[in-house]
């Protein structure tokens, strides 16, 4: 309890030094910036039935040092490739919760170094399709109106990305399917893609971890996640070992967890200039020459 | 380069108090309801910020009746997330208005779009950030009469500016605007429009 009482205090000691002591100055000299705006959480996910009725909230900071006056309102929210890039402005069968959400108030005001709680209703349709639904609740800054104002002025936009899954009978599905990690690599720094798909009618979340050793089986690099997938989708994960040398042989190891179904792959990868290749090659080449010029040498003298 | 440091040192602030505010209650939380001596528990709950350059303002000067100008400046953003799957950055025109329109006439946008940047024809303005498809690198002009730099028009619906795969401190990204004129662009000082960057973690 002790110990707990302890971090509660370094906690909150943290927190008004960062906003008190460290914030207000920085945020004084830049006086040029117009204003900032941050969000909390940054995404939901909601487990409902079809008819309910969920009430929550999100926050809106205001790390700058002027007052921000912003909106808010809801987007459809989807993917689209294998990158996973998001997409706000198509509605479909998937990017539809947002007709749900309703927001009490929709513009706000912040003071500098201030928050504020947005809330929100969301009445999940009694008539919901069972599986995911997905949405995104933006807060946008709005620029002050200056008459005579002249150049390209920005408003700033936040979002808080929604999964919503209606209970109910729902297939749930997806694979690893395959993985780019070629065993030669040209250039830093180290990259393995690998590439999950999600067959089914609602999210999932799949645990990948990227690890790379040296010759002696010593970690030089690690790192893991939790990748959500959404419904019939693929996924690509990239993962680069950014302080990758420009030269050296490592083993890669890529595990991915889908649906507690894991599958590992293991690979030597070298990683070598093309210019170094060639020379490899050329002095190769040019040793077995020189051992095929010697030999040939030889068998002449014994000949003779 | 002072802005970009500038703007970096707010960023970076700014997610180390929005941190500082989130796992504050949790810590306390944690000291009021929990009755074993030993557990220690805190979340970090996921945040993002944005903060960007005020208003982008350039001046265009044909030197002579007939002549053209070409002027451009450049707005810094940047964005932080403690989100391990990185971020999205977006860039759209505010409203579905995208001339720079002033008090006597308007700058059409250009056509060109983002897969496709191209050199801005006279009367047009456009955005850029430096590297493939645009310019590899952009610097500040003003009244040129002939440019190398690559722009794309704004649209009304977003385009991804940069996707990031790891966490953000203060990460920013310049984005460049520009108007090329002649004198058939009427004289003017309020010809202005609004753009929104529209900032998401990845899933």
């Amino acid at each position: 309890m002790r110990i707990n009482v302890h971090f509660a205090r370094v906690g909150l000691i943290g927190a008004l030094f960062f906003t008190c002591v460290l914030a207000a100055p920085l945020a004084h000299a830049v006086d040029e910036l117009h204003d900032a705006i941050a969000i909390t959480p940054t995404s939901k996910h909601y487990s409902v039935k079809a008819g309910d009725h969920v009430t929550d909230s999100l926050t809106i900071v205001n790390p700058g040092d002027t007052i921000i006056n912003f909106k808010v309102y809801a987007r459809p929210f989807f993917v689209k490739s294998g990158t996973y890039e998001t997409v706000f402005s198509q509605e479909s069968d998937y990017a539809d919760g947002y007709r749900w959400l309703t927001l009490p108030l929709t513009t706000y005001s912040v003071a500098p170094k201030q928050k504020v709680s947005v809330p929100f209703d969301m009445y999940v349709s009694k008539g919901a399709r069972s599986g995911g639904h997905y949405a995104a609740i933006f807060a946008e800054t709005q620029a002050p109106q200056v008459e005579g104002q002249t150049g390209v002025a920005n408003n700033k936009s936040v979002g808080m990305l929604m999964y919503i899954n209606v209970e109910g009978s729902t297939k749930t599905a997806g694979a690893f399917t395959g993985i780019d990690m070629p065993w030669y690599q040209p250039a830093a720094p180290l990259k393995s893609v690998p590439h999950l798909e999600n067959t089914g009618e609602t999210d999932f979340s799949a645990k990948v971890t990227f690890a790379v050793m040296d010759i002696a089986g010593d970690v030089k690099y690690q790192t893991n996640g939790d990748y959500w997938m959404l419904p019939h989708t693929t996924r690509d994960i990239t993962f680069t070992w950014d302080k990758s040398p420009w030269f050296g042989l490592y083993k890669v190891r890529v595990s991915t967890t889908v649906l507690d179904k894991t599958n590992v792959t293991e690979s030597y990868i070298i990683i070598a200039p093309r210019w170094l290749v060639f020379v490899a090659c050329l002095v190769i080449i040019l040793g077995v020459i020189d051992v095929v010029r010697r030999k040939r040498t030889t068998t002449k003298h014994k000949s003779h | 380069m002072k802005q970009i440091v500038k703007s970096s040192l707010i960023a970076g602030t700014s997610l180390a108090a929005l941190v500082g505010l989130v796992v504050a209650p949790t810590f306390q939380a944690s000291a009021l309801t929990n009755t074993s001596p030993t557990t220690i528990t805190a979340t970090v709950a996921p945040a993002l910020s944005i903060v960007s350059g005020a208003t982008v303002a350039f001046t265009m000067t044909p030197a002579t009746f007939g002549a053209v100008a070409e002027s451009n400046n450049s707005n810094v953003v940047t964005v932080s997330t403690n989100n391990y799957t990185g971020y999205n950055l977006k860039l759209k025109d505010s409203d579905a208005t995208l001339t720079l329109t002033g008090t006597h006439g308007s700058i059409p946008v250009s056509t060109d779009p983002f897969a496709t940047p191209a050199l801005l024809t006279t009367n047009h303005w456009g955005y850029a950030i430096a590297g493939a498809p645009f310019s590899a690198v952009y610097s500040s002009q003003t009244d040129v009469t002939t440019s190398t730099l690559k722009y794309a028009g704004i649209l009304a619906t977003d385009v991804t500016l940069k996707t990031t795969a790891v966490t953000a401190n203060a990460d920013t990204t310049t984005v460049w605007y520009a108007a090329k004129i002649d004198t058939a662009t009427a004289t003017g000082t309020d010809y202005s429009d609004t753009v929104t960057y529209t900032a998401t973690t990845n899933p």
